[in-house]
């Protein structure tokens, strides 16, 4: 392991001792670096470095499966910014389109003519009539609790019956 | 050792999360570098842990590395990763002085094993100060030039010859005691 840098360590060292000091501070650092080739450092052993080697494969492969997993969040994100871009976009197309109004316009058109059909006034009328003609009745049935009329024959009695039948007819005629 | 065009297309397979472009590479460098924790530490175990961290932080920081030697960027980071190691070593032994303790002993480079006493070189490395330590195992074990040693640790590059002439000097001197 020594001497693999490739230096030449007299000429290096002359650029700041003189050729004599150059020549012997060289010679004491290849005898001082001898040391260590002499007195070699203890190796890894090899359950350590397969140990260090099966670390580095699961964490790779963890790195993997996370890139995997990155990668689908950022489709499936992507895809829901293209969904709702879509949704946002027809939306907008859809109320752009003269189509829909119209639908819209008729069905405002057709409530507003099965509205416009009920006569107000004609139904007062009507309204009027029945009212007054419940009055008669009331008066009549009156009348007959004080006797005032010829209840004798028993005329008063059939009137009303027969005019409550007409009212009832007339009700549910409309 | 690989050539420059191996090593580029190792690196390649690498940065392309290629598992056997990483073993590969463990393969190159495992010895160096367990080599150079061992020296900075004495302690095998440590040694073996701080390896695995080397390997494991360079799965994580491969595409940082741009170009130029990569065994610059690669002994960085283990420089990195060990002086790392110091710290929390300072802050354990600052704990235990907090403690009130007799135990600063654990916190030295701690027990040696039987292993650890028989390496003389070892025992005489640790004699010198940290710097210089640092300097000669990183000069012996990274394999670099020390005009790339300079450029690593933005040292002129006459302080950094200095320097591991004097520790290489003080070294030899201390084995032959």
């Amino acid at each position: 392991m020594e001497n693999q840098n490739g230096e030449n360590l007299e000429q290096l060292l002359g650029k700041f001792q003189d050729a004599e000091q150059a020549r012997k501070a060289a010679d004491e650092i290849k005898q001082g670096e001898k040391l260590f080739a002499l007195h070699p450092a203890p190796e890894p052993d090899e359950r350590l470095i397969a140990s260090i080697k099966e670390r580095i494969a699961m964490r790779l492969s963890g790195s993997k499966a996370a890139g995997y997993k990155a990668k689908a969040y950022k489709i499936a994100a992507v895809a829901a910014v293209i969904v709702v871009l879509s949704w946002v976009g027809l939306q907008f197309f859809e109320q752009s389109r003269p189509g829909p109004e119209i639908e819209r316009t008729t069905v405002a058109e057709s409530s507003h003519r099965t509205w416009s059909g009920w006569d107000e006034t004609e139904a007062d009328a009507e309204l009027a009539d029945l009212a007054e003609e419940i009055d008669r009745i009331e008066g009549s049935i009156l009348a007959l609790r004080l006797g005032e009329q010829d209840s004798v024959n028993g005329t008063v009695l059939v009137d009303i019956e027969t005019e409550m039948v007409e009212i009832d007819n007339f009700f549910w005629k409309g | 050792m690989d050539t420059t065009e191996n090593l580029s297309e190792i690196i390649a397979g690498c940065k392309d999360r290629q598992n056997e472009a990483f073993s590969h590479l463990i393969d190159v460098y495992a010895n160096r570098l367990y080599g150079y924790f061992y020296r900075l530490t004495g302690k095998t175990d440590v040694s073996e842990e701080l390896l695995s961290e080397v390997f494991l932080k360079l799965v994580e920081k491969i595409d940082s590395y741009r170009d130029g030697s990569f065994d610059i960027w690669l002994f960085r980071m283990a420089t990195n990763i060990f002086r790392d190691y110091l710290r929390a070593r300072q802050r354990e032994k600052k704990f235990l002085a907090w403690k009130g303790q007799q135990m600063l002993t654990s916190s030295r480079p701690g027990p040696r094993t039987a292993d650890d006493t028989a390496d003389n070189l070892q025992g005489h490395l640790e004699k010198l100060d940290d710097e210089t330590r640092e300097l000669l195992v990183m000069r012996y074990y990274s394999q670099l030039s020390f005009k790339q040693i300079a450029q690593m640790r933005s040292q002129p590059i006459g302080t950094v010859l200095s320097k591991v002439h004097r520790g290489l000097k003080k070294l030899r001197e201390l084995m032959e005691e």
